[in-house]
């Protein structure tokens, strides 16, 4: 992975990190002041429940106080007659016309008169109505009262008329039904539920709202269940079914008596689907800028990586143009900070670089001068030598023996060409190292040259006058096809095998391979001869370097020349003692650039 | 001789001196009277049913005749029949009709169709004709056969050939609008006298509070009144003719398993509280009912006792173990029976026993409920009659003989001793009329005596 595209996934990770964290953030802190609105919500709307509820109280309470105030006469009559006959439908009429559900009239010992939500129930007491209460003191409060068809809940205001000794107690009130229910004042989204069982067990058929029965009732068991038991107000949150939006607030608020009983339960449901819509489209729109911070933040990230990381390619860049032998090669320089002397940096080693190849191909070149001084001296020299003896033999000859000049001469004759033809040769050689041709690339079967070499090189292998030595031939026949000069390529080979026989003056094995690498191919050949040291492998290829005692040192730069215009590479791997082995790897395609060898030594 | 004829002819002339608007009272022919019922009888034939409803025997007495007719003090007076004779044993009576009688289609009224009528309602008599005459004959004696022909399902009652029914009546249908409006015009040849109205218009299914109020705006002649309402009624000053007790309000229990405890139906009989119906629901009219007959016609009801008996019921109570909730049906256009039902319900619980009232369509006669309430018209001022109808409507026809006060009281006894029928409370019939109604007379056991009524204010 290059580095732009880690600093990329680095951006892009931070970015998205980033992002996901303010997103949670966001979304718990949008959590929280939802909660806190549904909660502020809620309790308003819960106040203006109980509001309205003090209110129907306060309204049964004025009711009754009204009928109250209009039955002075009837508790008059009521002192001088004990006949409560007349009185029996009283109630209901009453309560007609002051739209109660409940009203009963009843005097000081309780009995009662007239009832209206139960006619049938005249002569019976109501105990409690009797206590020592003042009731005209008293608000609106909730009781339960038998009715024909059942046990009710009513929410009852009780008046007292007092008429000389005479009492007549007005108990009138409103049933807390579904029809009261349905007349509660309540904001959009919210509905009240009346539970009116005080058995244990919970009983669906028991909740009411203002619409009937409620559907699937049993899932509030536990809000009722909890208040029956604590006797405080309790809430829960309610799934209906499994789309969030179905969700309800259930507050259940304990509906007690005078004495502070459970008589019943208050359920006020708040929906939470306009929270939960809210929720919804806030978190779908979080997602689009989510998502759309993200992408930026990529596209950004793309940015900043790729401006952080041009100086870094431009040198990267710069470093290959000078693999590549362009030694010049330099970075601009367009920052002050740390790229900026990176690049400054890089451009004054690669000027430094440039100067100290300039001056060592300058001490090379002399070098090699010398070497080439040296070499052709102790070349020239060898052949002089004879030279100078044979002209001197013959001068002797002439002197002190002339009979024996002619067969003197001829054979002195015969050691100066021998010798001449030697020098003849030796500047050959320097004039061929000199004059290497340039390949000329044609398909080249490795496998098939290597063997052909083998070949011509076989009997040398079992010369005379030599330990024999052992050729092994490993060369894959399936070898690829290559782009190469087969006279070069056949030369350096030549001097490669050439070289391990004369590395192995006690015989041995030479071992020969072909193989196939990655777009490339190899070729190496292996003896079991004496072996190089580490500064002899350093110096192998260079010209006019040999560790043989009769060689010009120009083999091996020669195949390095012939590998080095096939754009190939060759190694050596050596150890004293163990033999060395040459490793030529060749491309199977050469460069499109017509290789030009170079002039240089 | 002479000075008292003078004292008499003086007296009656400042008689007439004294009261000019003499002339103005007198009857007159014509107009028509308006009549609104809360009942929506669904046939006129009074014979259709075992124990027709009040109502149908109010209509009864207008379009039909009996063979012979009991006046206020129960006394038989001729009818159709003009005399009979009887045998000493009671079991052989031959009646001789009045001449000349014609249908309300036209025809006379032979004996014939009149044993037909009578035999078609009385299945255990045997009923011939002797000549010209109607012969009853019964194997057991039926001492009071006179009461009981007076009773309204012994109306005779000629089925046509159309199938309709007409009669001999004052009055003949003129329109019948099934259980909404019956029309009826006077009747012009009917063998005793023309009526002096020319028509009836009854509109039935009227609640009582548009009775009230169409008697106010004039839109009625005779409205009826209820029994809890006749007291304020006679306080706000109308003009209320109230009957006696003529109207047996009872509890009729079915033969569920249910119910089928006689300890139980005693229980209940026993929890009621009927002295506090009659005097505060009833506003003190009617009477207590612990026998099947008001005390005006048995003479002997008050030796049943109307009070309360909450422990030895609580103990029945305890005694039957497990009992259900009972269904308790009453009719939901009789404001009285709901309250009445309501009461006994409450009654009821004292006892342990719960019951459950519910108002039903009368014509439905509570056939799911376990027991129901039931309104039960006094059939006849003879007691003897009266139970005999009461045994005939409860499905027991009694064998007894009921022509001795002991022997009526036993029967009353008998009739109720499995406790399916529960007197509960008797009532009266009570009618506000408008001013314009004359000489309306009200007979004891209730109904309707129209012949001799007439309309102030109508042109003749």
């Amino acid at each position: 992975m290059s580095y732009r595209a880690k600093l990329l996934a680095l951006f892009t990770a931070t970015v998205v990190l980033v992002t996901a964290v303010v997103a949670g953030l966001a979304s718990t802190s949008m959590r929280r002041s939802f909660e806190r609105l549904e909660e502020q919500r809620t309790n308003q709307l819960l106040l203006q429940f109980r509001r309205e509820f003090a209110r129907r109280g306060d309204e049964v309470t004025r009711r009754v106080q009204s009928i109250a105030t209009a039955s002075t006469h009837m508790a008059a009559d009521l002192t001088h007659s004990s006949d409560y006959g007349p009185y029996v439908n009283e109630a209901s009429s009453l309560a007609s016309a002051h739209q109660l559900d409940l009203l009963e009239l009843l005097p000081a010992d309780g009995t009662i008169i007239s009832s209206a939500q139960w006619p049938a129930r005249f002569g019976y007491k109501e105990e409690w109505i009797a206590a020592p209460v003042d009731w005209n003191a008293q608000s609106a409060f909730l009781k339960r009262e038998d009715l024909p068809d059942g046990t009710a809940l009513a929410l009852l205001a009780v008046r007292e008329v007092r008429a000389g000794d005479s009492v007549l107690y007005i108990a009138g009130g409103e049933r807390l039904d579904r029809s009261f229910l349905s007349t509660l004042s309540l904001p959009a989204g919210m509905r009240a539920m009346l539970y009116l069982s005080t058995e244990p067990a919970f009983s669906p058929q028991a909740l009411t709202d203002a619409s009937g029965p409620v559907a699937h009732a049993e899932k509030l068991a536990p809000v009722v269940q909890q208040i029956q038991q604590g006797g405080e107000q309790s809430s829960q949150v309610v799934w209906w079914s499994a789309d969030p939006a179905s969700a309800e607030a259930i507050h259940g608020i304990p509906l007690k008596g005078r004495d502070g009983e459970l008589l019943g339960v208050l359920l006020v449901g708040s929906s939470r689907c306009d929270v939960v819509e809210m929720e919804k489209r806030i978190r779908i729109v979080a997602m689009f800028v989510g998502a759309a911070g993200v992408l930026l933040g990529l596209v950004l990230s793309g940015w900043a990586a790729a401006r952080a990381t041009r100086p870094v390619e431009q040198l990267a860049d710069a470093a290959r143009e000078v693999a590549a032998g362009n030694w010049w090669a330099q970075v601009p320089i367009t920052s002050n900070d740390e790229f900026g002397e990176l690049a400054s940096a890089f451009n004054l080693m690669t000027r430094e670089l440039s100067d100290q190849r300039e001056r060592l191909v300058q001490a090379e070149r002399v070098a090699a001068w010398r070497e080439l001084a040296r070499r052709l001296a102790h070349e020239l020299k060898n052949p002089l030598f004879p030279l100078q003896i044979t002209v001197e033999n013959l001068l002797r000859a002439k002197e002190q023996n002339p009979a024996q000049f002619e067969e003197v001469f001829r054979e002195s004759a015969g050691t100066l060409l021998a010798e001449i033809a030697n020098l003849r040769a030796i500047v050959q050689r320097f004039s061929d190292f000199a004059r290497m041709p340039a390949p000329e690339l044609q398909p080249v079967r490795l496998s098939e040259l290597t063997e052909h070499v083998l070949k011509l090189l076989e009997p040398q292998f079992t010369a005379a006058g030599r330990a024999p030595i052992t050729a092994k031939v490993e060369l894959d026949p399936e070898l690829p096809v290559i782009q190469a000069d087969p006279e070069l390529i056949t030369r350096a080979l030549q001097n490669l095998v050439l070289n391990a026989i004369d590395a192995m003056p006690s015989g041995g094995i030479l071992t020969v391979r072909t193989s196939p690498s990655d777009g490339a191919v190899t070729i190496s050949v292996s003896d079991t001869g004496t072996g190089l040291t580490r500064e002899e492998c350093e110096r192998l290829f260079t010209p006019y370097y040999t560790t043989k005692q009769h060689g010009t040192g120009l083999g091996l730069a020669i195949v390095q020349s012939v590998v080095s215009d096939h754009h190939g590479k060759i190694t050596v791997e050596s150890e004293p003692g163990r033999g060395s082995t040459f490793r030529i790897e060749l491309p199977l395609q050469m460069p499109e650039t017509k290789p030009t060898r170079s002039a240089n030594v | 001789m002479r000075r008292s004829a003078y004292l008499l002819f003086a007296a009656a002339s400042l008689l007439l001196m004294l009261h000019p608007a003499g002339a103005a009272t007198r009857p007159r022919y014509g107009g028509t009277l308006r009549v609104e019922l809360s009942a929506a009888p669904t046939s006129l034939d009074p014979g259709q049913t075992v124990f027709p409803t009040g109502t149908q025997e109010q209509l009864a007495t207008l379009m039909f005749d009996r063979l012979v007719e009991l006046d206020q003090q129960g006394r038989p007076h001729p009818a159709l029949a003009a005399s009979w004779q009887y045998e000493p044993d009671y079991r052989r009576w031959v009646f001789h009709l009045q001449s000349g009688v014609l249908l309300h289609n036209g025809s006379p009224l032979r004996p014939h169709l009149v044993v037909m009528s009578l035999a078609a309602s009385n299945p255990s008599w045997h009923v011939r004709l002797q000549g010209d005459d109607i012969v009853i004959e019964s194997s057991s004696p039926i001492p009071n056969l006179l009461a009981e022909l007076a009773c309204a399902r012994n109306s005779i009652v000629v089925h046509t050939e159309a199938g309709a029914v007409v009669g001999t009546g004052l009055f003949r249908v003129s329109t019948w609008e099934t259980g909404k409006r019956l029309v009826l015009t006077a009747n012009e040849d009917y063998w005793g006298g023309r009526p002096f109205l020319d028509s009836i218009e009854i509109t039935f299914g009227r609640s009582q509070r548009d009775q009230a109020l169409d008697l106010q705006l004039g839109r009625a002649d005779v409205v009826e009144i209820p029994t809890d309402q006749i007291r304020r009624a006679l306080q706000e000053g109308q003009r209320v003719v109230v009957s006696a007790p003529a109207e047996l309000i009872a509890l009729a229990f079915s033969d569920k398993t249910s119910v089928k405890e006689p300890a139980l139906r005693e229980a209940i009989s026993l929890s009621i509280d009927r002295s506090a119906i009659q005097s505060t629901l009833l506003q003190k009219q009617g009477e207590a009912a612990a026998g099947l007959l008001p005390q005006w016609v048995s003479g002997y009801s008050f030796l049943f006792s109307v009070a309360t008996g909450l422990e030895r019921a609580r103990q029945l109570r305890r005694n039957v173990g497990t009992a259900p909730s009972l269904t308790l049906a009453y009719d939901w256009s009789d404001p009285l029976a709901r309250v009445i039902a309501e009461r006994v319900s409450v009654n009821a619980k004292d006892a342990g026993i719960a019951i459950q009232p519910y108002g039903e369509n009368l014509a439905a006669r509570g056939a799911n409920a376990d027991v129901r309430v039931v309104r039960m018209p006094l059939a006849s001022s003879d007691p003897a009659a009266a139970l005999a109808a009461i045994s005939a409507a409860t499905g027991r026809q009694s064998a007894m003989q009921m022509a001795f006060p002991e022997e009526l009281y036993a029967t009353d006894r008998a009739l109720r001793s499995d406790f399916r029928m529960v007197p509960i409370v008797y009532v009266p019939q009570a009618w506000a009329l408008a001013a314009g109604v004359r000489n309306w007379v009200t007979p004891r056991q209730g109904g309707w005596r129209l012949a001799d009524v007439w309309l102030e204010g109508t042109k003749p």
